[in-house]
């Protein structure tokens, strides 16, 4: 009984498959990679159907996936300008994919791949390497103004600048830590109180139990809501600052 | 007389109404760009403030670390580091509370 009410269990990864090494490193088929596999399964799915059959008036599904196209694209614009569009595509992804891996974590029983700091860490590396590359490529020392804000007397500027480097290297980590954070805990708060709720019944027996399990579980039908909430609005902030760091790559010095 | 007098009214009607959206439609916030709405849970809020100020310390440590290996001058440059990394971390948690205040994160011609 306490090994199903575990709150931790959810998160344990499990092999699938033949173990595959290379190397030091372990690449079999995990529970996780499963779930990531559904999630770009099922946003495949999603918008090939949902615009499979293209018409100038939309149908449900398709006004649906063109929603969510202008969302994104209002979103890019707003946060790093127009010529911010050319990274659609990457944020779009972005998006759509952290969205479903939330969202697919809320089924029961089903893994959610973004609790994990790893996952998370690597699309925010992701984020800056194409901050860092693309900044470069079109800016080139140009880009190193991004550490060099203006409008600060000289003679603290070394170390604001200094600070600049910190605070630029610390974004990947915020920005990988909050998702996987919210995630986290998150998950472990419902599977909890939902916990709570039935070790009532089984510690106090139907009568007394079912009346202390009352309290926790009006917290679980409360916080789920939450947590559909919360995985989308995870998804979102992480897109928009995607988008805001986007646009220090596209104009540095501008901030 | 009365068809007469009911048309009157409508038109009247007609021309009040219309003033009345223009009145409303001056007064509705504009549409504007999306900010980071965090505000939606505690928890979330908590989270923003705690990764980006976290996050400033341990590279600044991280920094100082690397540079206490390279150089030698343990433990000066660890000291240096989680001193830089502190500040970088409460520029940070500024930053992140502007954005929530005031954000257009971008269009602000101030700067």
């Amino acid at each position: 009984m306490i090994f199903a009410l575990d709150p931790i269990k959810q998160f344990e990864i499990h092999k699938m498959g033949p173990t595959l090494k290379i190397g030091n490193f372990d690449l079999s088929f995990t529970n996780a990679s499963l779930m990531m596999l559904v999630t770009v399964g099922l946003v495949v799915l999603w918008l090939l159907l949902s615009t499979n059959k293209r018409s100038l008036v939309p149908t449900r599904a398709q006004s649906v996936a063109e929603v969510t196209y202008e969302f994104v694209a209002d979103m890019i614009r707003s946060a790093s300008g127009k010529d911010g569009l050319r990274f659609f595509p990457f944020v779009f992804t972005l998006f759509i994919f952290i969205l479903f891996a939330n969202l697919l974590g809320m089924i029961p029983f089903f893994f959610t791949t973004t609790s994990h700091i790893i996952v998370t860490f690597t699309l925010a590396m992701m984020v800056m390497t194409l901050v860092i590359g693309y900044g470069v490529f079109k800016n080139g020392f140009g880009f190193l103004k991004i550490f060099w804000p203006s409008g600060i007397p000289i003679v603290i500027l070394p170390f604001v600048s200094l600070l600049e480097v910190i605070s630029f290297f610390s974004r990947p980590i915020s920005l990988s830590v909050r998702l996987w954070a919210n995630m986290l805990a998150g998950h472990i708060l419902l599977k909890l109180f939902a916990g709570f709720s039935i070790m009532m019944v089984t510690a106090f027996g139907m009568f007394p139990g079912l009346l202390g399990a009352l309290i926790p579980f009006t917290l679980t039908l409360a916080l789920t809501p939450l947590e559909f909430l919360v995985a989308f609005v995870q998804a979102y902030v992480f897109a928009l600052l995607t988008c805001v760091y986007l646009s220090d790559a596209l104009h540095p010095g501008h901030h | 007389m009365t068809e007469g007098q009911n048309r009157q009214t409508q038109e009247a009607d007609k021309a009040a109404l219309s003033a009345l959206g223009d009145k409303l439609r001056t007064k509705k916030p504009q549409p504007d760009q999306p900010k980071l709405v965090e505000g939606t849970s505690n928890l979330a809020v908590g989270l923003k403030y705690a990764s980006e100020f976290t996050a400033a310390v341990l590279v600044g440590a991280a920094f100082g670390y690397f540079t206490d290996k390279l150089s030698g001058w343990s433990p000066f440059g660890l000291l240096t580091g989680l001193f830089l990394g502190l500040c970088a971390g409460v520029m940070n948690v500024v930053r992140a509370a502007k954005d929530g205040m005031d954000a257009p994160v971008e269009n602000t011609e101030a700067d």
